[in-house]
């Protein structure tokens, strides 16, 4: 899940990275999109402090989170240390 | 006009310096207001030229909430516009930009070789431009808490903090700015600072000390950021009575000066001691032949986004100069 917002820059470069990703990971993983300022109580129950935040989650359940923009490269080997992609 | 003593031996200068089709005539390390600079004056002169930034182009710009002292915008212009106007100005002239950390820079016979994820490019000349970064505390659960109570920028990340109680760590105007900003969120902002004066203009110290919501705390310093997932407060020592208290806070914001962003460089050109590029005034040649430095990251007396801009152009200035003595350009 990718934490975002319009006014965030580094969220726009996140989200091309996050598209070519989930192409890439299609039927093993959803990537999915929430904006922080339409859903300021999701963000807060989440403890959102910085965006973009990534939340990787296995079951229903948060395993890791990712703050700040992570590359391509980066996001592969972040997701890949607990979910086989 | 330099002597080229060996060249005549085995043909032409002109043979000999041709350029392999995949070398660059110039890199730019760093997308800020000095690096897009430089990236609009190289394509707009036609170079051969790729601008590599490892975040979101408009680098410190885009963390500043309104630039009120850039020339042509008499009612100030929120930072993240700037930014995306210099960015949509250099590609306009076909700059070509990627979006890459540059790892490793080194000399290899006469050319840059300028490392990014899994590849290597080369390159007649360079343009530093990569800035600064905010300076740590460097204090335990900083790191951890980074992005999760732990902040370098109330801009970006105010908005995630209504209603509660903030730190702001640092006792210069832009820790006052940023005080004075996070009062539209938070309940109640405390500015924590190691002396007992402020440094910041008096216009900004007055306004915060008239604003209802901002608090001080004097010579104190930051000791430990607490917190297991989130961070909750911090360990504060009194430097005057020596007493160590904790105190909640739910977020802190760390405003403490920015440092240039230069250990890839070290080895490569002088630093001075505060690890800021030597560059030569007129012309912003650093002690590498065919590399240059713009904006922040050099050592300068002023340091914004308008002399960022100015030093972008003067590098290419340079960097043409560089190219046609060397007999690189066509
Ligand atoms: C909160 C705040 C408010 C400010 N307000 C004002 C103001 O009102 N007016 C004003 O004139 N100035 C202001 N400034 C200062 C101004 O923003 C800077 O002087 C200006 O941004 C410097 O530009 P630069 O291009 O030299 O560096 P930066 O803006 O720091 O840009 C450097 C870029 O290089 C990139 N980079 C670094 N290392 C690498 C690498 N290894 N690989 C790839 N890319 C890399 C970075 O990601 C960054 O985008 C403010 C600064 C801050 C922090």
């Amino acid at each position: 899940m990718d934490f975002w917002a319009p006014w965030c820059g580094p969220c726009r470069i996140q989200a091309p990275i996050l598209e070519d990703f989930a192409a890439k990971v299609k039927g093993k993983i959803q990537v999915r999109k929430l904006n922080t300022d339409e859903n300021g109580d999701t963000a807060a129950q989440y403890g959102i402090r910085s965006i973009p935040t990534l939340i990787l989650f296995k079951d229903g359940k948060e395993v890791d989170r990712h703050i700040g923009v992570a590359q391509a490269q980066e996001l592969e080997k972040w997701v890949g240390a607990h979910v086989k992609v | 006009m330099g002597r080229r003593s060996c060249q005549g031996l085995t043909g032409s200068p002109r043979v000999l310096k041709k350029m392999p089709t995949d070398d660059l005539h110039l890199i730019i390390i760093g997308g800020g207001p000095a690096g897009l600079t430089a990236g609009l004056y190289a394509a707009r002169a036609r170079l051969n030229v790729l601008l590599v930034e490892r975040g979101s182009f408009g680098g410190q710009v885009l963390t500043t909430h309104k630039v009120e002292n850039y020339p042509g915008f008499p009612e100030g212009i929120p930072g993240p516009e700037l930014a995306d106007l210099f960015q949509q100005h250099a590609k306009a002239f076909g700059l070509e930009t990627r979006s890459e950390t540059v790892r490793k820079v080194w000399t290899e016979d006469g050319m840059y070789l300028v490392e990014l994820g899994d590849h290597t490019l080369r390159s007649s000349s360079l343009i530093l431009a990569s800035g600064s970064r905010p300076r740590q505390l460097g204090v335990r659960g900083e790191g951890r808490l980074r992005g999760r109570g732990v902040s370098y920028c109330a801009t970006c990340d105010g908005a995630f903090f209504r209603g509660e109680d903030l730190a702001v760590v640092g006792g210069g105007d832009s820790a006052v700015e940023e005080a004075l900003f996070l009062t539209r969120f938070a309940r109640a902002v405390t500015i924590i600072h190691r002396r007992d004066v402020l440094r910041a203009t008096p216009i900004l110290q007055e306004r915060a000390r008239q604003h209802p919501a901002v608090s001080f705390l004097w010579n104190t310093v930051i000791e430990e950021i607490l917190g297991e997932q989130q961070a909750v407060g911090v360990k504060a020592r009194n430097l005057k009575d020596g007493t160590v208290n904790e105190v909640n806070f739910g977020g802190i914001f760390i405003t403490i000066g920015h440092e240039p962003e230069t250990d890839l460089f070290k080895g490569l050109v002088e630093l001075d001691g505060d690890g800021h590029i030597v560059a030569d005034e007129a012309t912003l040649a650093t002690s590498a032949p065919g590399v240059f430095a713009a904006g922040d990251v050099r050592r300068k007396v002023l340091r914004q986004v308008a002399t960022a801009v100015g030093d972008g152009a003067l590098a290419v200035h340079s960097v043409l100069k560089y190219l046609e003595d060397k007999a690189l350009l066509p």
